[in-house]
């Protein structure tokens, strides 16, 4: 039996979509089977992250109005091979979920048995589509950026994971400026730690490049060169119970550091 | 508050205490008091109070009379008690000086251990002790006092039903502090005082500063 985790935020664009696209990548890459749910209706994206949106014929509400077997609506991945995607439907709304949301249950159930991890990509908001995503849930991994907006908003998210009865809730810091930090203007990571006081599964640095590859539909976990690619490769090791140590400031500022430092013994 | 109102509500010991100090008119009471029960719906729900009519002013009896019939229709009050003070200066006096002495004792206490999230309320009649932190966005109306054993970030309504409560916290941030009716909002410049704060109402005011142990307690 797999296990089911909703990855959720409560404030809109911190990346919900991205962590949850490459945490599936990184565990598949792992060797364990991925089934990838997009459960924001009526505004699906995980597809065009994961370049797969011209294969998707069914989607999950096709299943669910009984219009196709779930291994129709089902899509593999181009490139990572135990990873796979069950796409939103975009003509729908999240009314049309809250509606029919014990098929969804059967469903959900249905995939724990046939994959290691089901990774339901929660919409933005407290409303019927979170609450849909997180209801068949058995942990949650929370995502924040360190700003304030989104650690309150991700601070009344735990609140009502925990009043659903999933213990079991990670921390991803998003977006994270090491160069900001330092110099005090942004909340690091002791801060949002302070606050939301859950266990924390990974930092990941701010980096164009994400959005390069989300652009090409590809998967920042499976480039090695990248630092955020390295961040999620961590935080898939971590979520499998391995023990990975985070790494200190100057490891991830990397070569600019190293160049500054040159330039300053210089 | 308005310190200017001429009428207000005063919790003490348990009961709701509707202090008028000027002559107003019946219905800006009546409304008054209706707010006041509206914005507290949930912590009122299924329990009646005691309320208690304070005159500071000459008051005609039909006056009394008229407002005790319109207050009887709010469900939350369960019996009336008129003070008719002779408006000596010792019965004034009573009115203003609310006890020194917390009284801990006089409620139950409700145990929290946990934090409160942003969201999440908490409404008890009598005295709330939390073992964690307060997070901004929540709330708690509380009948009696408030500790916080961590950080108060929230909303506290402390002292409902008892103007003599204490709010406490080892890290003192709260966005909004009410005590016994009384407001007191956070100033960007709040004070330095930030580690074991406690606040109080004395003296027609909230006054908050650094705990001193136990001394203030019990009025040494």
């Amino acid at each position: 039996m797999g296990k089911c985790i909703v990855v959720t935020s409560g404030k809109g664009g911190v990346g919900k979509t991205t962590t949850s696209a490459n945490l599936g990548g990184g565990l598949a890459s792992l060797g364990k089977s991925v089934l990838l749910a997009d459960v924001d209706i009526g505004l699906r994206n995980l597809d065009i992250i994961l370049g797969l949106e011209k294969r998707i014929v069914y989607d999950v509400m096709d299943v669910m109005e009984g219009r196709c077997k779930i291994q129709q609506a089902i899509v593999k991945d181009k490139r990572i091979s135990s990873l796979y995607l069950l796409a939103a439907s975009q003509i729908h709304d999240k009314s049309d979920l809250a509606e029919l949301i014990d098929r969804f249950g059967e469903i959900i159930k249905g995939l724990k048995n046939q994959f290691d991890y089901v990774i339901l990509d929660s919409p933005a908001g407290i409303e019927q589509g979170f609450m849909a995503a997180s209801n068949f849930a058995d942990e949650a991994i929370v995502v924040t950026t360190p700003e304030v907006t989104a650690v309150r908003d991700a601070d009344r998210v735990i609140g009502l994971l925990e009043a659903k009865g999933i213990k079991d809730h990670y921390l991803v810091l998003n977006r994270y400026r090491y160069a900001m930090v330092k110099s005090g203007n942004m909340l690091d990571v002791e801060d949002v730690l302070h606050i939301l006081g859950i266990q924390l599964l990974g930092i990941v640095p701010e980096d164009p490049e994400i959005i390069t590859f989300a652009n090409k539909g590809e998967l920042i976990v499976t480039s090695d060169i990248t630092n955020a690619g390295k961040a999620f490769q961590r935080i898939s090791r971590r979520l499998m119970g391995e023990k990975v140590d985070f790494p200190s400031f100057e490891e991830e500022k990397g070569l600019l550091k190293k160049i500054k430092d040159f330039l300053r013994l210089g | 508050m308005d310190k200017n109102r001429r009428f207000r509500l005063v919790g003490s010991k348990g009961a709701l205490r509707l202090v008028i100090e000027q002559r107003s008119s019946l219905s800006d009471i009546i409304n008054y008091v209706k707010i006041f029960f509206e914005s507290n719906k949930r912590f009122f729900e299924g329990t009646k109070v005691v309320f208690e009519i304070q005159p500071l002013c000459d008051l005609e009896t039909s006056f009394i009379e008229q407002l005790k019939l319109k207050l009887a229709k709010f469900e939350e009050i369960e019996s009336f008690k008129f003070e008719d003070l002779d408006l000596t200066d010792k019965g004034v006096k009573n009115v203003e000086s609310i006890d020194d002495k917390i009284c801990f004792d006089k409620m139950p206490t409700k145990y929290i251990y946990k934090s409160l999230r942003s969201g999440q309320k908490v409404d008890f009649k009598g005295n709330v002790i939390i073992l964690g932190d307060v997070n901004p966005g929540s709330k708690i109306s509380a009948g009696g006092s408030v500790i916080v054993l961590g950080s108060l970030k929230g909303v506290v309504q402390a002292g409902i039903l008892d103007a003599s409560s204490i709010v406490f916290a080892l890290d003192f941030d709260p966005v909004q502090l009410q005590i016994g009716g009384f407001f007191e909002l956070s100033t960007d410049d709040s004070k330095d005082l930030n580690d074991n704060v406690v606040a109080y109402y004395k003296d027609n005011k909230i006054n908050i500063e650094s705990w001193k142990g136990r001394k203030f307690l019990i009025g040494e």
